[in-house]
C-alpha cells in the first residue's frame, strides 16, 4: 500500500492586509494554515506550516520595528520553517542575498498565479526555486571558480536552467528524466546555498567584479 | 557577335573594293575572253554574293549561319572550279583578274558562326582542295610549286585563325553577358534583401500598434516604433545611417534589447558577455535578429516567461546567445519561416560568422540560439 504524501501546509507573512486576505483565495488549492503582518506574529503563533511564504519588505508606519529582509528570512528559517521569498524586489543582488539568508526559494510577485503555485509546492518539496537573473550570477561564480565544486551535470543543468529551460525541455535535449534532473539541481542549489551562506560579501564581491562594499548593506550580516 | 558581324562584312565589303578596279578593266575585254559570257557570270555572281551576304551580316548583326555558310562555299568552289575556264593560267595568281583566290580567303574567313567542327573542317577542306585545282595548272616547276602551297597555306593558316579569334570573341562576349546578367540579378536579390531587411521589423511594429488598444501609445513599442522608422527612411533616401559608435559589448546589446521589451516578461542574463566586444555592424545585425525574435515572441508565443542569456564561450573561441520562452512554440520541420526569421535573423547573421539553431517544441516553448565561434589560434 502506497503512503499518501500529506498536504503541505503554508503560511503567510506579508504586510499589506489585502494580501493577506486574497492570497489564499487566489490559490484555493494550496493549504494556508495561517497568515500574519509581521515575523514576530508568525513566530508568537508558531503554526503548523512546513513553509513561510515571506515579503522582504514588512516594515510601515504600523510596524516600524518589524524585522524586515534578510533578517527576517533568517529568523523564519532558524525557527524552522522552510522561506520562500514572495516579493516585488527585482534586483539581483538583494534575492542572492536572501538565498545566503537561507530561503529555499525566490518568487516573483509579478509571476502568474499557476507560477507562483507551483513555486510554492516545489519549495514545500524542497527543490530550492531560484529566477533565472540569480541562476545567472551562479554561472559567474561558477566560470570565477569561485564554485568549484559541481560536476559536468551538474554545471549543464545549471547552463540550462540560467537559459530558462524547464526540466521538461532539458529531458528532451539531455535523455534524463525529469525527476533525474530535479535531483541534480537540488544538490546544486544546495551546495550554492552553502557557498552563499558560508561566503563573506567581501569573497563575493570580488567574484562578481563588484566594488567592495557593494553586497555589505544587502548581505545577511 | 556584333563585333564578329562586322568583321565579316568588312571583310567582304574589302574583298569587293579590291576586286572593283580589276572589274572595270575586266568588263571592257569581255569580248575578246573564251568565255565572255561565263566569265561574265562569275563576276557577276562573285558580286552579289558579297554584296548579299554584306548587307544580310549587317540587317542581323549576326554572321552567316551553318546554311549561309555553306551556300557560301558552294558558290566559292563553284568560282574556282569554273576559274579553270574563266582565268588564263598566267593571271590566276598575283592579280584580281583571277579574283576567285582572294574570294575563297574571305569566305574561309567567314565560317565563324558554324559550331560543328566537323563541318568547318569540311567547308574548309572544299574551299582548299578547290583552290588547289584552280592553280595546279600554274605549276611548272618547283618554284611555282612552293608558290602554290603558300597560296593554299594562305587559306588554311587564316581560315582557322579568324575561325579561333572569332569564337574567342563571341565566348568572351557571352561571358561577359552572363556576368552581367548574373550581376543584375545579383544586385537585385541584394535591393530585395535590404529592402526586407529596412521593413520587416517595421511592418512588425506597424502591425503590433495597428492590433494594440492603446490610444496614448505604449512606451516601448513607439521608441522601437522610431528606430524602425528611421531604419526605413534612411533606406528610402538611399543613406546608410552613420555608425552611434565604434564597437560595444554583448552584454550592452542584449540589456537594450532587454529594456525594448520590458512589456514582455523578460529576464536579461548577460553577466558572463561582459567581455564581449561586438563591431558596430555586427552589433546592429544582432539587435535587428534579436528586436524580430522578440516580435515574434510578443506576437505569436503566449509567453508567461522569455529568458535572454548572453555569454563569452568558456574557453574564449565565441559566444553565445539564447532566447527562450515557455510559449506554445511550434512544429520545426513543418513550418515555414518567415522573412523575419528567415532574412533578418538567419541570412543576415550567417554573412556575419554566426550560426542559429532553432529548438522548439508544442506546448513547452521556443529555445532560439546564436553562436559566432572564432578561430583560436595554436600557440
Amino acid at each position: 500500500m502506497s503512503e499518501v504524501t500529506p498536504e503541505p501546509r503554508f503560511s503567510h507573512v506579508d504586510d499589506a492586509t489585502a494580501m493577506r486576505a486574497s492570497l489564499s483565495l487566489l490559490l484555493p488549492d494550496l493549504t494556508f494554515v495561517s497568515s500574519h503582518e509581521s515575523v514576530e506574529d508568525l513566530l508568537t503563533a508558531r503554526p503548523e506550516a512546513d513553509v513561510v511564504i515571506l515579503d522582504l519588505h514588512l516594515a510601515n508606519t504600523g510596524q516600524p520595528d518589524a524585522s524586515q529582509g534578510t533578517n527576517a528570512i533568517r529568523r523564519v528559517v532558524e525557527a524552522g520553517y522552510r522561506v520562500c521569498v514572495y516579493s516585488q524586489e527585482e534586483r539581483r543582488f538583494v534575492l542572492a542575498a536572501c538565498l545566503a539568508a537561507g530561503a529555499t526559494g525566490v518568487v516573483s510577485k509579478a509571476a502568474s498565479l499557476a507560477e507562483a503555485e507551483a513555486a510554492f509546492r516545489a519549495v514545500a518539496d524542497g527543490e530550492p526555486v531560484i529566477p533565472p537573473g540569480i541562476t545567472g550570477l551562479i554561472e559567474v561564480l561558477v566560470r570565477r571558480r569561485s564554485i568549484t565544486v559541481l560536476t559536468p551535470r551538474q554545471r549543464e543543468v545549471l547552463a540550462h536552467r540560467a537559459r530558462g529551460l524547464t526540466y521538461a525541455e532539458m529531458s528532451r535535449t539531455m535523455y534524463l528524466s525529469e525527476s533525474t534532473l530535479r535531483g541534480y539541481w537540488m544538490e546544486l542549489a544546495q551546495l550554492v546555498s552553502e557557498y552563499l551562506r558560508e561566503t563573506s560579501p567581501g569573497d563575493i564581491e570580488h567574484a562578481l567584479g563588484l566594488r567592495p562594499g557593494d553586497l555589505l548593506d544587502l548581505w545577511p550580516g | 557577335m556584333r563585333l564578329v558581324a562586322f568583321f565579316v562584312a568588312g571583310m567582304r565589303l574589302a574583298t569587293l573594293a579590291q576586286m572593283a578596279p580589276s572589274m572595270l578593266a575586266a568588263m571592257p575585254a569581255l569580248p575578246q575572253t573564251e568565255h565572255p559570257w561565263l566569265t561574265g557570270a562569275t563576276w557577276v555572281l562573285a558580286t552579289v554574293m558579297l554584296v548579299m551576304m554584306a548587307v544580310v551580316t549587317l540587317v542581323t548583326q549576326r554572321p552567316p549561319g551553318a546554311t549561309l555558310a555553306v551556300l557560301d562555299v558552294a558558290v566559292a568552289v563553284a568560282l574556282l572550279l569554273l576559274g579553270l575556264w574563266t582565268v588564263p593560267v598566267e593571271l590566276r595568281t598575283g592579280s584580281w583578274v583571277g579574283f576567285q583566290l582572294g574570294y575563297a580567303l574571305c569566305v574561309s574567313c567567314s565560317l565563324s558562326m558554324i559550331r560543328s567542327r566537323w563541318l568547318w573542317a569540311c567547308l574548309l577542306g572544299s574551299l582548299a582542295v578547290a583552290e588547289a585545282v584552280y592553280i595546279a595548272p600554274t605549276v611548272d616547276d618547283l618554284a611555282d610549286l612552293t608558290d602554290a602551297l603558300g597560296t593554299c597555306l594562305t587559306l588554311l593558316i587564316l581560315g582557322p585563325l579568324a575561325w579561333f579569334g572569332c569564337r574567342t570573341i563571341v565566348r568572351i562576349g557571352t561571358e561577359a553577358d552572363e556576368a552581367r546578367r548574373f550581376a543584375a540579378a545579383a544586385a537585385k536579390a541584394e535591393e530585395e534583401r535590404r529592402a526586407r531587411l529596412a521593413i520587416h521589423n517595421g511592418t512588425a511594429m506597424m502591425r503590433l500598434l495597428v492590433e494594440t488598444d492603446v490610444v496614448d501609445g505604449n512606451g516601448a513599442l513607439r521608441s522601437q516604433a522610431e528606430v524602425e522608422l528611421n531604419r526605413m527612411r534612411a533606406y528610402l533616401s538611399g543613406q546608410t545611417p552613420p555608425p552611434l559608435d565604434e564597437a560595444t559589448s554583448l552584454a550592452a546589446v542584449a540589456t537594450a534589447l532587454g529594456a525594448e521589451f520590458d512589456d514582455l516578461p523578460i529576464t536579461v542574463v548577460a553577466d558572463l558577455a561582459q567581455d564581449v566586444t561586438l563591431p558596430r555592424d555586427l552589433a546592429d545585425d544582432l539587435a535587428a535578429a534579436l528586436r524580430s525574435l522578440l516580435l515574434n515572441v510578443r506576437q505569436h508565443a503566449q509567453a508567461t516567461r522569455v529568458v535572454l542569456h548572453a555569454a563569452e564561450d568558456e574557453d574564449g573561441s565565441g559566444w553565445e546567445v539564447t532566447l527562450h520562452d515557455d510559449g506554445i512554440g511550434f512544429d520545426t520541420t513543418t513550418t515555414a519561416y518567415g522573412v523575419g526569421l528567415r532574412e533578418v535573423v538567419v541570412e543576415q547573421l550567417a554573412r556575419s560568422g554566426v550560426e542559429v539553431r532553432i529548438n522548439s517544441i508544442r506546448d513547452l516553448g521556443t529555445t532560439v540560439t546564436l553562436a559566432q565561434t572564432t578561430a583560436v589560434e595554436a600557440p
